[in-house]
């Protein structure tokens, strides 16, 4: 295999540090470009200073991962970035197809990164989109890990919420991991909650095949609007899937058919770092219906004032009790 | 479509730390004959080398696979600068200076001016990232802060793994320059 030393044409070599510390990470940075920068140090000492001050100031912004601006214009860019690509995607639909290519070539050779994991914090929802271009959009508080080679995609749900957009790759299956449950697809839309003590998917188009080592090679088939509960023990129980709510919390909303409000507030406390509690279990069963806004808790307690006439006590720092109405 | 003989496919499903292993084992050599290039004295060039891929182990988990060789030439380089500058001495501090800067030491461990100048200089760091220019920024952003592969942001954006090159290549020269000129200016107003 030749073509990883197609871009270390002597023309092509980088003319600053700054340039060498981007080509040396770079997937098509190949023996003659490391031997050019070897040549490139030798030469004078200010290269060697330049390097090392550049090389010190790129390590140090991965220290701003936490910064909250910083953080917010890094996912901006996640959206952004993929938008301005199908503007202006006519553009380079001829680039990108020559790239393709030399990216499939250097994949195979630099693809050392391999596992990639992805995160969301308490109340952040994100969009990723994976190197085959299944996209996967994380719930709050939410983890997956992914691993690629060229016989199958895996992916993990470590914990949380995740909706996967499956791009189709015949001869490259697809196959979902979360907790003891395995799930194989064919071209598909599903969500895969994972749960403490079970998990949930949940499918929206396509086809998915569930197993567990006790379903013992009779895997459990899903159609689009199913939904299949694996419980710790992996048994596996397929029903009827609440769509609007599956279809709801990519959005940022909760839908609420006729639930009970110890399913709403504790599905609500997942987004936010203020917590709602029950004064009284009994409270728990009263039923509600209702779209509301993840992360939004001040929303959902004038809706339980105004709707279920509940009292609302801030009793401690991040903390809202509800209490039954006063009796008269 | 067909796929190239994925020779090295098995590399992926490998933990880290045997990931950093074959790193080790891979660029020993090539480390080695480097620092033999810049140094006649074969002890120091190993001292350096052995002193270089300890530093990187801490650099392990926090840095992707792809980072690792261009920090582990600049530990390098920075360890033989110090070198020269001490002169044939091998003080005891060898350690500390090493890759200071980036050292996640417990705070008690350095310097309260030197603590005080790290922070104003992340704080420049921050300022001027958010200053570049909007796809310079993006791509930067998408590289150092979502941890993106070059190969997976010319996907994102529709551009060439080339073209992220020349965007990283920019924001690290923008982010160089005023970074070293502010704080230059403040050195002179204090």
């Amino acid at each position: 295999m030749k073509l990883e030393y197609i871009s270390t044409e002597a023309a092509d070599l980088p003319h600053s540090a700054e340039g060498w510390v981007a080509r040396l990470a770079s997937p098509e940075a190949g023996p003659a470009d490391q031997a050019a920068f070897e040549a490139w140090c030798e030469a004078s000492p200010d290269n060697r200073a330049g390097y090392v001050r550049a090389e010190h100031l790129h390590a140090r912004v991965r220290e701003l991962a936490q910064d909250a601006l910083i953080g917010a214009a890094a996912r901006a860019a996640l959206r952004d970035a993929a938008a301005q690509r199908s503007r202006r995607s006519w553009r380079w639909a001829a680039l990108a197809a020559s790239v393709a290519l030399a990216a499939l070539v250097s994949g195979v050779y630099w693809r050392g990164a391999g596992e990639q994991r992805y995160d969301t914090r308490l109340g952040e929802r994100r969009e990723v989109r994976l190197d085959d271009g299944t996209r996967a959009l994380l719930d709050t508080d939410s983890a997956i890990s992914v691993r690629y080679s060229a016989q199958r995609r895996a992916l993990t749900v470590e914990r949380g919420r995740v909706e996967i957009d499956v791009a189709a790759e015949p001869g490259r299956p697809f196959v979902t991991y979360a907790a003891n449950g395995t799930i194989h697809d064919i071209g598909t839309r599903f969500q895969v909650s994972r749960q403490p003590d079970q998990v949930l998917v949940t499918l929206l188009e396509g086809e998915v095949a569930i197993e567990t080592p006790q379903s013992a090679g009779a895997p459990t088939v899903l159609k689009p609007g199913a939904q299949a509960q694996i419980d710790a023990a992996g048994g596996i129980a397929a029903g009827k899937a609440d769509i609007d709510a599956a279809r709801g919390w990519p959005r940022g909303e909760l839908v609420f058919k006729d639930r009970a409000l110890a399913d709403l507030v504790g599905e609500m406390n997942r987004y936010s770092a203020v917590q709602v509690r029950l004064g009284e279990p009994a409270l728990g069963r009263i039923a509600v219906s209702g779209v509301f806004h993840a992360g939004d808790q001040e929303a959902l307690i004038k809706a339980l004032q105004s709707g279920w006439s509940l009292r609302a006590e801030r009793e401690a720092e991040g903390e809202i009790v509800l209490r039954a109405p006063m009796t008269r | 479509m067909s796929r190239p003989e994925p020779t090295l496919a098995l590399i992926p499903s490998l933990p880290k730390t045997a990931q950093f292993e074959r790193f080790v084992s891979d660029q020993r050599a090539a480390l080695l004959g480097f620092l033999r290039r810049l140094t006649p004295c074969e002890a120091d060039a190993e001292d350096i080398a052995q002193e270089s891929f300890l530093s990187l182990v801490r650099y392990r988990e926090s840095e992707p696979v792809e980072a690792w060789r261009p920090l582990l030439f600049r530990i390098a380089l920075n360890a033989f600068n110090d070198r020269s500058r001490r002169g044939a001495t091998r003080a005891d501090g060898a350690h500390l200076s090493l890759d200071d800067g980036i050292v996640d030491l417990p705070s008690s461990d350095v310097p309260h001016e030197k603590r005080i100048a790290d922070q104003q200089e992340l704080a420049l760091i921050r300022e001027t990232i958010l200053q570049l220019p909007e796809r310079c920024r993006q791509i930067y952003l998408l590289n150092r802060i979502e941890g993106l592969s070059y190969t997976q942001i010319a996907r994102h954006c529709g551009i060439s793994v080339k073209a992220v090159e020349k965007q990283i290549t920019k924001a690290l020269a923008t982010l160089r320059e005023r970074v070293d000129k502010k704080a230059a200016r403040a050195a002179e107003t204090t």
